[in-house]
């Protein structure tokens, strides 16, 4: 079986998140053929994990690339897709799917004048987008649609940002894929829909955060006109790659919520929690004197490590002598925040008190400095933080959000995100209580051998591609005409 | 877990912990809603005035903890989105009017950019200005250490300076700095073969001038113009000096802070360099870049080109060269009002939605630039035209050569700055090659009349700057120019 996974951002060129989750799939189903697609920013140098055997190939498709205008005529494809994008109708969804089509068509890979290279084009690089932006902002405002003023500027970085995001239709897959696994909504799913359209290789999504939402969480510091076109943009993507998916595996209950609002048939749909392996999370003996906090993950906005260090100082409150040790690196572009949270900490007096570990080789290690292990964050799949730290016998005090409360059941502390002084007192609770602590170490454990081990996550999967290309033999047999019978 | 979008940078969304934080107890100050919804409505006013859709204000919710089991619970709707549904009515029945108010011009103000502009301006005239005010020093240097070393340093400066600053945008300051730094050594290596033979005063014009040149590109690059400039007080002071005939210790000091003014130029080029931790790999691909930088490059050495056939050429060699001295004041007037005109277009594109509406103020502005560019243009013409009808005296064409030149310079910075290098090389060599060529293949035009090379170059001069003009007027009302 040859399976095409594409990802944005992450596998592998990044480590940690997603990329451990892929990392896990690739080399689990060994008796899979790989073929990596990643969407990257820029071309990188060299993948961040060694990759196995088992992987054919891996394409590195770049959103900020030297363009490659396409040679025919994208403007009235661009005029559909802006148009259909803005609605909220299934009728402006089939409008936004036209020209998506013809787009997808107009960046076809095809063979050079002069070279036998397949080469895919940029469907609208070179395109005045920001004038059909305009005229279509018009149109649907004259339709009675609301949004926001787009001023010329807006439109022209709104432009470039589109033209940007739609490059990935230019991405070529093998010819011989049997299935495209998008690991995310958004533009991964888009290179799975073109190949959809022109070879009909089913696809198959994974979301881990929900894309779509996650854009709404992170508008940056646009205009709303750009704002609003992005995610309109984002929204209208979304809402077709959930409608022609053949099968959707959110990672948790919660996620699969988004994906039913915005047009997934819920009988395509099944949760496949994320899986641990045992043997790599062997249960931690004993625990440290300290009455210590344990956190791992990437220093990121969205982990909201400002509520956790407010909430070491509720903590400290009872317990004086607490304290956080956190673990992760501080990805490219987050040093702003990652000093926010440094000088949040250095006004609650708790520059001592707050361990910045730096990136650590197995999250056990750092679990197993601290008494309880926590998970602050904002916006959440199924993390593997909390899974890990389960199956390591640590207690959990985690947010609810995301499939959070999901993955922990009643083997683990969950409160509201943003409430530091409800994290704290949940920390409070578990570094209190040597009982407490023993007690929910051991269902925790026993519900991550249960419910989230890696084979499990692995047979699933196995499962569901063997469906799905099982699907695509038959579907590809001779069908015989169907005959009309008059009413 | 979540994958990161490449498109925009999560950031914190709505980090107010106290909005949403539902333990906090009400305080009674009058006739206030106890309806949850209407509560939660109010605290949510921001959000939901700003947000896209329904789903937004969802997400927002889902950020602040509340799930379907909460909105369930404490408001007794069936969904998160159910709740953002009623949130956003609720929003809208209490909104009130938003006046869609005219944005501020942003940027600095305009006092900081005309600073800023006249200190550029400054810099990049500085190796004119101690080149023109030294010129008598000069005198019998070899024409490859002079007017060789003034087109590889001018051209040269522009194709690095060029690539100067993609280095910068991609790379830093640092990278940038030794970029150039790089650039103009290895100029100056290269030079130094093509110099062989010719002496240590030679070698001594074309390093001082190739060192102008670098300071000058680095400086504006860099971004350290004023501090740039203070470091070259010294260096036009001494230049005063050699003009007024002042001697070796003149020199020597001009010299001394030539060494000076390069050390501080090159300062960055000790910093730290970040740019190991970028992907070497670029959005744009180097061959482009090589090739507008050697576009560049050729419009700055026609540019130079045009100086010397035009303002420097026949002169006397025991006197400073006054006839270059309204581009020394004309430049930085041009500059001031170009940086006016993209700055009026900026905030155009910034508040008006309406392209019909830009079209007419772009016009406009348009307008009374090209009518700023007419200036220089006219007022040549307009003195050559006395000379020619004995209104003026024959030293007239001189200066109407060097304020016709400043036109066709300001019409090259329009045609560059919008993307039109091409043209911008062709207004300039064209007059270039006429006059370098009569002088050269047809010698015996020169003797016709005492003035007839200063006629030549009006002429031509004319001839370039009308049709450049008329080209700039249609660059500047381009609305696609503008993107």
């Amino acid at each position: 079986m040859r399976v095409v996974l594409v990802n944005e951002g992450t596998y592998p060129y990044v480590t940690g998140g997603v990329s451990t989750w892929c990392d896990q799939l690739v080399r689990g189903l060994s008796d899979v053929d790989w073929d990596l697609m990643a969407i990257v920013g820029t071309e990188p140098d060299r993948p961040a994990v060694e990759l196995p055997g088992n992987v054919r190939s891996l394409t590195a498709v770049p959103v900020w690339g030297a363009a490659r205008p396409t040679r025919g005529k994208p403007e009235r494809a661009a005029a559909r897709l802006c148009r259909g994008m803005l609605g909220d109708t299934a009728a402006d969804l089939v409008v936004f799917t036209e020209g998506l089509r013809e787009l997808a068509e107009l960046a076809r890979p095809r063979p050079g004048r002069f070279s036998k290279t397949r080469t895919g084009r940029h469907p609208l690089a070179g395109a005045s987008l920001a004038d059909i932006l305009l005229d279509a902002w018009a149109r649907a405002r004259a339709d009675g649609i609301h949004l926001p003023r787009l001023t010329l500027r807006d439109a022209d970085v709104a432009g470039v940002l589109l033209e940007h995001a739609l490059r990935p239709l230019a991405a070529e897959i093998p010819q011989d894929a049997d299935l495209v696994h998008a690991n995310a909504n958004g533009l991964s799913s888009m290179v799975a829909l073109a190949a959809k359209w022109r070879t009909g290789v089913p696809f198959l999504m994974t979301e881990h955060g929900v894309y779509l939402r996650e854009r709404y969480l992170a508008p940056g510091d646009q205009s709303p006109g750009v704002k609003t076109a992005l995610l309109r943009f984002h929204r209208a993507l979304a809402r077709l790659a959930y409608w022609e998916s053949d099968l959707i595996t959110p990672v948790s209950g919660f996620n699969s919520r988004w994906a039913v609002r915005h047009g997934a048939d819920p009988a395509k749909l099944a949760v496949i929690g994320n899986g641990v392996d045992p043997a790599r999370f062997p249960p931690l003996v004993g625990e440290p004197a300290d009455p210590v906090i344990s956190w791992v993950g990437r220093i990121d906005p969205l982990k909201d490590l400002e509520t956790l260090i407010r909430a070491l100082a509720v903590v400290r409150e009872t317990a004086p002598q607490a304290r956080l040790h956190l673990a992760g690196p501080v990805p490219a572009g987050n040093e702003a925040y990652a000093a926010a949270c440094r000088d949040t900490a250095a006004n609650l007096g708790l520059t001592d008190a707050v361990t910045w570990a730096g990136p650590c080789s197995s999250s056990r290690d750092a679990f197993e400095v601290g008494q309880i292990a926590a998970l602050s964050s904002i916006s959440e799949g199924m993390p593997y933080t909390v899974l890990e730290a389960m199956m390591c016998g640590r207690p959990t005090v985690s947010t609810d959000v995301g499939g959070v409360a999901e993955a922990v059941g009643d083997a683990g502390l969950v409160v509201p995100p943003r409430d530091p002084r409800a994290f704290g007192e949940a920390c409070v609770a578990l570094l209190t209580s040597p009982d407490l602590r023993a007690v929910t170490s051991h269902r925790g454990q026993q519900r991550a051998l249960q419910q989230y081990t890696l084979d499990r996550c692995l047979t699933a999967y196995r499962g569901r591609y063997l469906q799905l290309t099982d699907t695509r033999v038959v579907a590809s047999a001779p069908v015989p005409d169907q005959i009309l019978v008059p009413a | 877990m979540s994958a990161d979008s490449l498109l925009m940078v999560p950031t914190q969304r709505r980090a107010r912990p106290p909005l949403l934080d539902r333990g906090e107890p009400l305080r009674f100050v009058g006739r206030v809603s106890t309806d949850p919804v209407a509560a939660l409505a109010d605290r949510m006013l921001e959000d939901c005035v700003s947000a896209v859709d329904v789903d937004e204000v969802a997400a927002i919710l889902e950020a602040n903890g509340i799930n379907d089991r909460v909105a369930d619970r404490e408001y007794g709707l069936p969904s998160v989105f159910a709740l953002a549904g009623r949130v956003v009515a609720r929003t809208i029945d209490t909104a009130h009017t938003v006046v869609q108010s005219t944005p501020p011009e942003d940027g600095p103000t305009p006092r900081a950019v005309v600073t800023d502009t006249l200190t550029r301006a400054a810099i990049y005239l500085t190796p004119l200005a101690i080149g023109l005010g030294a010129a008598t020093e000069v005198d019998g240097a070899p024409q490859l250490a002079t007017t060789g070393t003034l087109l590889l340093g001018w051209g040269g400066g522009q194709a690095l300076s060029y690539l100067g600053y993609r280095a910068l945008s991609e790379r830093g300051v640092t990278a940038a700095a030794r970029l150039l730094g790089a650039g103009f050594l290895s100029v100056a290596a290269l030079w130094s073969l093509a110099l062989a033979g010719n002496g240590l005063r030679a070698y001594t014009i074309a390093a001082v001038q190739l060192a102008l040149f670098a300071v000058a590109a680095v400086a504006l690059v860099t971004g350290r113009e004023r501090v740039v400039l203070a470091a070259a007080a010294p260096c036009w002071i001494a230049t005063a000096f050699v003009a007024l005939g002042s001697g070796r210790w003149a020199v020597t000091a001009l010299l001394c802070g030539v060494a000076a003014l390069l050390a501080v130029a090159f300062r960055p080029v000790l910093g730290a360099d970040v740019s190991g931790r970028m992907p070497w790999r670029r959005w744009r691909s180097w061959r482009g870049d090589i090739g507008y930088a050697l576009l560049y490059g050729l419009v700055g050495t026609g540019q130079a080109a045009l100086l010397r056939a035009v303002a420097l050429d026949g002169i006397a060699p025991h006197r400073v060269p006054v006839e270059a001295v309204p581009l020394l004041v004309g430049v930085p007037l041009i500059e001031l009002t170009l940086v006016w005109h993209q700055r009026r277009i900026a905030y155009a594109r910034a508040v008006l939605a309406d392209r019909g509406a830009f079209d007419r103020r772009l016009a406009r502005i348009s307008k009374g630039t090209v009518a700023v560019l007419c200036v220089p243009v006219a007022l040549g013409a307009a003195i050559a035209g006395a000379v020619w009808l004995g209104v003026a005296g024959p030293g007239g064409q001189s200066l109407a050569a060097a304020i016709l030149l400043t036109g066709v310079y300001a019409l090259c910075l329009v045609l560059a700055a919008h993307g039109r290098a091409g043209t911008a090389a062709l207004v300039v060599w064209w007059p270039t090659l006429l006059v370098a060529g009569v002088g050269h293949w047809a010698p015996a035009l020169v003797h016709v009349a005492p003035t007839f090379t200063e006629t030549l170059a009006v002429a031509t001069l004319l001839g370039a700057g009308l049709p450049g003009l008329a080209v700039a007027a249609l660059v500047l009302r381009d609305p696609e120019s503008y993107r």
